[in-house]
This record gives C-alpha cells, structure tokens and sequence, in this order.
C-alpha cells in the first residue's frame, strides 16, 4: 500500500467531515438565529395583543372622557362638581381660546385648586394643549397630555371647544392604572407559575406595573421583544424575556436532527472510504501476485524457450536451405524470438514494478552490428508481410553499449511498425552517433499515431489501434518499457513530428565511459 | 302682617317636617365649638366640631355587605400568618349573612379572584377556597386592591356597604409602590363608594402606604403584631361594618362672614370659598365620627354675639334614599374676661380638640424620626406627654390619659434602632385617633 494512496483515501474521509462540521455548524449558527427571530416574533406578537388590550382599555377611557368634558362649557359648578366628586377627576379646569387658564382662577381661595396651581405650572406656562392639538394633526380635537409632577407624570385629558376654548382634566391617573390592572388581570392569565417567559408592564419610570409568567432574566438581559405604548402611556414598555433554553430549543431539535444528518453522512463517507481502501489493496495486491505470477512463469518459460531457440537453430544448420523443413523451422525460430522478446519485456516490467532494476551491462560493442542482428530476425517475417525494411547505419565503430537493451529496444519499435504499419511497406532505421550521444530512428509510413493518443503514447499498459486491428495482440507495455531503458541508458525515446507514418527516436549513451551517467 | 304670618307659618311647617325627619332619619348631627366664649378685641383662634353618629336602628334590619377580601399571600406570609389569615377569613365567612357578596382575592405577583363577589349562600365554597390558600411571591399590592375594587364594583348598590379589606405583611413590589399612589388611589374609590380597610400584618409592611390608602378611601386601619390577632381584628372590622347607619355622607360647613376656615385637623377635605368640605363613605350607629376644623374668628368687640359655622349633611340612609340634614347656625359669645372664656371650654370639644393636636405632634415626631433626629423626636413626645396629662387632669379624661402614656411609651421607644413596630403602633393610633375607628 502506497503512502500516496493512504493520504487520498483519509483525504476522501477527511474532507467531506470538515465540509460536514463546518455545515453543522454555520447551521448551529443559523438554527440559534432563526429560532431567535422566531421567537421574538412570536414574543413580538403577543407584545402586541397585549399592547392592543392596553390600547383598547385607553380608547374606552377616551370615549369616557370625551362624554365627560361634553357636558362642559366653562361653568364653574360643573366644572367644580366634576373636581369635587368623580372618581377619574382630580381638577376641571378650563382654558380659554388663547390657551389661558380661566378657571381655576389664581384668585382662588380654595384649598385643592390652589395645589392644583401649584403643581400644574408647567402644562401652563408651557402651552402643551395646543402644542399637543397641533402634534395630533388637523382635526384634533381632543387628547392626552401629561406633566411632571413630584414623583410622577400627570395626565391631563383635553378638548377644544372652538372658540370657548379648552376643557381640560387632571386626571386620578392611579384609578385609571387601578382599571387597566383589574382589567388586564382577568384578559391575560398571569402564569406566574410558567418559568418560561416573562411580560412585563413597566411605567415611565420603568418601575414594574404588571407581571406575566414566571420567568426572571439575568441582569440586564437583552429582552426578545419590547414595544412602546400609545397615548397616555407615554414612557411606558412592554417587554418580553423568554429562557434560551425554551427559544433555542427548536433550534436545537433541529439542530440535533442535522447533527446527526452529519454523522450519517461522515459514517458513510467513513464507510466508503474503507471500503474503496479495502477493494483497492486488494486490488493491488492482487495485481501484484499477478506481476510476480507472470514473471514467475516468464522466467520458468524463458529456459525451455532458449533451449527450444537452440536446438532449432542447430537442426536448421544441418537442414539444406530452400526445404520445407527449413521453412518450418524458420517459423519456429521466428515465433520462438518473438516469444522470447515478449517476455523480456514482461520480465523487465516485473523488475521494473519491484524496483529492481538491472544494471547496465555494457560491453564493448558496434551500434551497427547491434541493430543489424535485430534487422536480421525481423526480416523473415517482415517479408512475409511484404515489407522492407530501408536500413541506413551509420552509427559506425565500436562503443560501450549493452546489446541486450538495445536489442530490446529496436526490437520493440520494429516489432510495433510490423504490427501496425504493415500498410506502409517500407520500415526506415537509421542510426547515428554523434560524439557520445548514438542514436536509431524507427521511421514507417502506416497510419500514424493520432494526435490526441499521444500524449499517453509511453504510459504502461496503454494500446491503440484495437478497434483497427482487432487481430493484433500486445501487452500495452512495449513503447513504456522502451522508454525506461532507453533513459537507463542514458538516452531517451521520443515520438517525432513527421508528417505521415511514425517516427521514434531513440538516443543513448555510446561511450567508453558513459557507465552509470544516468 | 298677613304677609309675616304667612312666613311664620311656612318656617314653622319647614321646622316641623325637618324635625320630624331629623326624628325617623339615622344621622345625628352636631355642630359645636370648643368654646362658647372667646376673649374680645383680636383675631382668636376657635375650633369647630361636626360630630355624626348614627341613631339607633332597632327596627331597620343591618344593611347589606358588598365586601371583598383581599389576602396578601407573599412568600413571607408562609406559616403561621397564613394560617391565621385564614382563620381569620374562615371567620369572616362565618359572620356574613346569606344576602350578602362577598369575593375573595389573593395576590403575590399575580391576583387571583379565588371567589367572585357572590352572595354568601354558600358558605362551602369559601371555606374551601380558603383552605386553598398557599403561599407565593412578590407583592403585587395595587393589582390585588384593584382587582377587589373591581369585584366590589360589580355589586356596587347605594344602600350597600362596598368595602375592600386587604390584609398584608408586605411591602409592595410590583405595581404603583408609593403611599401618595395608594392615597390617589384611596380618594377614587372613596368617591365610587368604595372604602379599604387595610390591616397591616408583622413588622414588613408599609405602614404609610396603608394608612394613606385607608384614609384616602375612608375605610379602618389596624396593626397587628402577632398572626393570632387576626381573628379579633376580623371580628371588630365586621363588627364596624355592620353598625354603619349611613353612607356617603358629605359634609359642608358653612362659615359665617368674617370666619377664615383654617384647616381641617383629622380629615381629608377641601377649603373653598369659607367652605369646608369633608366626606365621609359611612357613619356608625354605635360610634360618633367627627370633623375638627381650625377657624379664624375676626376680632370683635365684648358682649357681642357672632354666628361663626353650620352645617349642611347629605347622606344616603340604608334604603338607599338621598337626604339631607341641616345644622343650626353656632355662635360665640365675646368676654373680656379671660377667665370666663377659658370656662366656656366645652369639654368634650376640648379633649377632641388636644387629641388631634397631640395626634399632630405624634406625627410631627414620627417625621422627625424618619429624618434620624431620634433626640427631636424624643423631645416632642415627651412634650406631648406632658400636654396630654395636664390636660386630663384639667377635665378627667381617660381618652387623653391614655393617649399620654401611649407618648410616653413611644418616647422611650423612639430612640431604639429597631422601631419598625413601634412606628406602625403610632400611625395605627393616630390614623384611630384621626378617623374614631370602632376598633
């Protein structure tokens, strides 16, 4: 098992659970968010409803009032028996059209409409009724206001009255508060015993006017919700504070859902991976037998092959040319050496995968004299595909070389034009050398090579032309394992641009001591 | 002369039906001052008495209840204040009659109407709501009168008597906490009809929060110290309400020209235009409830005879029917001799009169108190004291005698660090002395 391998597989584990985790969590994220929002409009909504119960309760005050100060036209008595006796009322007064208090007059010697002076000064000499009239718009005819007085606000109810002027109010506000709490009371059950959530009522001096449910927020706890009160409750909130654990458990019952969403698909990834890990060594393993398998038997079979090559090559010595026997015994040679080469190559291969490469076994040798014995043993069955082979050798003299490679090499090149360039007919080989660099080129005139093939023209295992030529074997591993012995050589195999045909270039190293220049 | 006959005729016929009205009707009026001399020659301070009181009824059956009880059940009520509330509530339920309402409201933070006002027909269902009682938070003190007010409202009738009893051991925390609140409070019910008696449990609760608002609504006050009280007190509260012989009374008190109405000594009320208006939500038919007004009296020369105040009462007797009663006219007579005015003192004006003033300085002393001038304090009533006993022993009064030593014992008591329950036995005694609580 490669390192390679183990890293692409917990790579293929490791990054789908990363992906998951940072899901999970931007979706922790979100889910606290959302049911945040949720909750605070579900918080916002009942703030409302209680809102508008308030509202409603102050609108009926309203209408109340407004029957009140109907039956008011400036007449002392009246305005008097309204201060004297009801309920609501803490002073009528009046204001004439200038926003000037008539009535009670400064002059008065009574002893609640002098406090009264007192302590409405302000809403006086100020001028808020017509300045609140103006606020309420055109069409404004009546109103709340309210004035600060000791340890709170006042509220003042006013009407105008054309050009008589203002009837005004002060107003018992802890009556009407008295009203609103025996009214809310029975509306809105107060489930104290509910520590989930709290609503609370707060007056303009954020003291607390009314409770519902039972829950108690930290110190200066963001609240859920909060809203302002209409008119006359100027100043006034309502709050809602709900426990976390309560909002935030849909979050989480989603959340859990995707939690384990997420495990299930990191035990899945997890799965997978083990499994592709699993199919994949033994897939390696298995491929590994096979080459050790294969090369086993290629070497059991090269020691019969080599002998059978001998013994037909001394039984044609003694046959006379131009027999049939002789005939058959050159196919037998023929076959016996293309058999041999096949597995040359697959023995190279296997040593190749092991990582146990040969040395180069270089001897003093001629190029020339090299490739023409590779010529010689095409040649028969190149003539029987009525092919010629065009050979230019000029790579001269004698140099350090390792035969065996060489022979391989060319071997592979020849042996590929005859399997696929037969329709070309003549095979061109030259050779070459310059200084220590040598050189053969296997040039035919077939179909060539498709541009888009070659860049995969020198993997292992790679083939073309099958749908071609669907008769033709081959292991795939020819022009591969050409190119690593060329390079052990100290050269290198390449595909040249030509315009029809194939061309392969084959360089190496040719000198005396170009040993171990790799 | 016809014409003059004619008149006295008619005044006659006037007199007779108000005589005989006065005879059938439940209120007794008397306007008095606290002399009938005064010494001639400059302005002399005088003061007036409107006493009420009911006549007795022995014909007329009692009139009907229309009360709600509202019980503090605040966590500090846990154990035996509990317990003694609701014996004492038990009791309650006991005294009713079947023609009466009664609804039964408990409060912590939130209210809870246990009963709505229903006739007392079914005396089960209190007793087992009472038993229900448990104890919980906050103190939501205003919600809790509000919603007994409310109850109370539903059955609110002219020949009823509309009462609120609220019993806490608390101070109040959630809702208006203020005593000015509760007095604002106070006065609205009162003109809805609706008196509050508050009874203050322990030493937790705001004293000045429950007298203001008992006084604002014209209800009764208590203090008491020790849970096993409660029942007693309950009994003395029903008791009160079951004498009432009038309600919703108001009182205006005329004053002659030259007469400047001062102040009123014990009461809420207006000054207006040398008027005097006081109200009152119910008069007893055991007990004489007064107003005591501070007068002016212009200077005058000696031997003269001066009309200084009367009064005029409207009222509504147990049926439910408006009346009004009419007070002759009072007037001083002026000496230039000392001493013959200060024998013109009527004495039980008099000690009426040194009540309410020891019942000011009593107060003046708890203000002095509460500003850590503990010395002061001491000081004022020690000399109250001393007031109040040269004045009983002027004319023996054992009103005043015990209302000295009462100073004494809070003189001595002034001075300690922990005076929480002396300062609500002095408000309970100068709310009493202020309002003449049955009880």
């Amino acid at each position: 098992m490669k390192r390679r391998h183990v890293a692409a597989l917990a790579f293929a584990f490791v990054v789908p659970m990363v992906l998951a985790l940072a899901l999970a969590a931007s979706a922790v994220r979100d889910g606290r968010e959302r049911a945040r929002i949720r909750a605070s409009d579900a918080a916002s909504a009942r703030l409302e409803a209680a809102s508008a119960r308030i509202a409603a309760v102050a609108s009926e005050w309203d209408a109340a009032l407004l029957h009140l100060s109907d039956g008011l036209d400036g007449n002392r008595q009246a305005l008097r028996k309204l201060s004297d006796g009801h309920p609501w009322v803490r002073q009528a007064f009046w204001l004439d059209a200038n926003a000037r208090l008539v009535f009670p007059d400064a002059a008065t010697s009574g002893l609640r409409e002098t406090e009264f002076l007192a302590r409405s000064e302000l809403l006086f000499a100020a001028g808020l009724l017509p300045a609140a009239r103006e606020a309420g718009g055109v069409g404004t005819d009546h109103g709340w206001s309210s004035y600060w007085w000791r340890e709170g606000s006042q509220w003042v109810f006013w009407k105008a009255k054309g050009v008589r002027g203002y009837a005004g109010l002060e107003l018992n506000r802890y009556v009407l508060l008295s009203d609103l709490s025996a009214r809310l009371d029975p509306a809105v059950p107060r489930q104290s015993e509910n520590k989930q959530y709290r609503l609370r009522l707060e007056d303009d001096r954020g003291a607390v006017f009314a409770v519902w449910g039972g829950y108690v927020p930290a110190e200066g706890a963001r609240p859920l919700a909060s809203s302002e009160l209409p008119k006359p409750f100027s100043g006034w909130t309502l709050r809602y504070d709900m426990d976390e654990q309560v909002w935030a458990a849909e979050g989480r019952a989603s959340l859990i859902a995707l939690a384990l969403g997420a495990l299930g698909v990191l035990f899945a990834a997890a799965a997978l991976a083990v499994y592709v890990f699993r199919g994949f060594a033994d897939e390696l393993k298995l491929a590994g037998q096979r080459v050790s398998f294969v090369n086993q038997v290629s070497h059991e079979l090269k020691t019969p092959l080599t002998n059978i090559r001998l013994y037909a090559e001394l039984l044609a010595k003694r046959l006379p040319e131009g027999g049939s026997e002789r005939g058959y015994l050159d196919v037998i040679e023929r076959e016996g050496r293309r058999l041999s080469r096949l597995i040359n190559n697959v023995l190279t291969f296997g040593r190749e995968t092991r990582g146990s490469a040969e040395n180069l076994c270089l001897r003093p040798d001629s190029i020339d004299a090299a490739v023409e014995r590779v010529l010689d043993a095409f040649r028969p069955s190149f003539e029987e595909r009525e092919m010629m082979i065009d050979a230019r050798l000029n790579a001269g003299g004698t140099v350090m070389i390792d035969a065996d490679l060489i022979d391989q090499v060319v071997g592979n090149l020849l042996s590929n034009a005859e399997k696929y360039a037969a329709s070309g007919r003549i095979v061109t080989v030259e050779t070459g050398r310059e200084e220590e660099r040598a050189w053969v080129r296997v040039k035919d005139r077939g179909p060539g090579i498709k541009k888009e093939d070659r860049p995969r023209l020198f993997l292992q295992f790679e083939r073309f032309h099958v749908a071609v030529t669907d008769a033709v074997g081959g292991t795939g591993l020819g022009l591969y394992l050409s190119r690593v012995l060329a390079r052990r050589h100290g050269g290198d195999l390449v595909l040249e641009e030509t315009e029809t045909g194939s061309s392969f270039l084959f360089i190496f190293c040719a000198e005396n001591n170009c040993e171990e220049s790799i | 002369m016809i014409k003059t006959t004619m008149k006295a005729a008619f005044v006659a016929v006037i007199a007779l039906t108000g005589l005989v009205s006065l005879h059938a009707e439940a209120l007794r009026v008397d306007v008095s001052l606290d002399r009938s001399s005064y010494v001639s020659g400059a302005p002399r301070t005088a003061y007036v008495k409107v006493g009420l009181s009911g006549t007795a009824q022995s014909d007329r059956s009692r009139p009907e209840l229309n009360v709600a009880l509202v019980l503090d059940r605040s966590g500090s009520m846990q154990g035996e204040k509990l317990e003694q509330a609701r014996e004492a509530a038990r009791y309650a339920v006991g005294l009713l009659a079947p023609q009466d309402f009664l609804s039964l409201v408990v409060y912590d933070t939130e209210v809870r109407v246990l009963v709505p006002s229903t006739r007392v027909q079914d005396k089960a269902r209190f007793y087992r709501a009472i038993d229900e009682i448990y104890a919980g938070s906050s103190t939501a003190l205003f919600a809790g009168v509000s919603r007994g007010a409310q109850e109370v409202r539903r059955r609110l009738s002219s020949d009823r008597v509309n009462r609120v009893i609220l019993l806490s051991d608390g101070i109040a925390n959630v809702g208006p906490d203020s005593p000015a609140a509760l007095q604002e409070l106070g006065r609205g019910l009162r003109r809805e009809g609706v008196s509050v008696t508050t009874i203050g449990l322990g030493s937790g609760y705001n004293e000045d929060l429950m007298t203001r608002l008992a006084a604002a609504a014209d209800g009764n006050h208590a203090f008491v110290e020790s849970p096993r009280d409660l029942v007693r007190v309950f009994d003395a509260e029903f008791r009160d309400v079951l004498s009432i012989a009038a309600l919703d009374i108001k009182i205006e008190i005329d004053c002659a020209k030259g007469v400047r109405p001062i102040r009123i000594m014990n009461r809420e009320g207006d000054i207006r235009d040398g008027r005097v208006y006081v109200n009152l939500n119910q008069v007893l038919a055991s007990q004489e409830k007064y107003v005591l007004v501070e007068l002016e009296l212009p200077p005058s020369e000696t031997g003269r005879t001066r009309d200084v105040a009367s009064a005029k009462i409207a009222y509504r007797g147990l049926d439910g029917l408006s009346k009004n009663v009419a007070s002759p006219v009072v007037q001083a007579s002026y000496t230039a001799d000392s001493a013959i005015a200060a024998k013109s003192v009527k004495p039980e004006v008099r000690e009426q009169v040194v009540l309410q003033l020891a019942t000011e300085a009593n107060e003046e002393a708890v203000r002095l108190r509460d500003e850590g001038k503990t010395k002061d304090a001491k000081k004022v009533l020690e000399d109250n004291a001393t007031f109040l006993r040269s004045e009983a022993a002027g004319a023996p009064s054992p009103a005043l005698k015990e209302y000295a030593e009462k100073n004494a014992a809070d003189a001595e008591a002034v001075s300690k660090d922990d005076w929480t329950a002396q300062r609500k036995s002095m408000r309970e005694s100068q709310y009493q002395n202020k309002t003449q609580q049955s009880y």
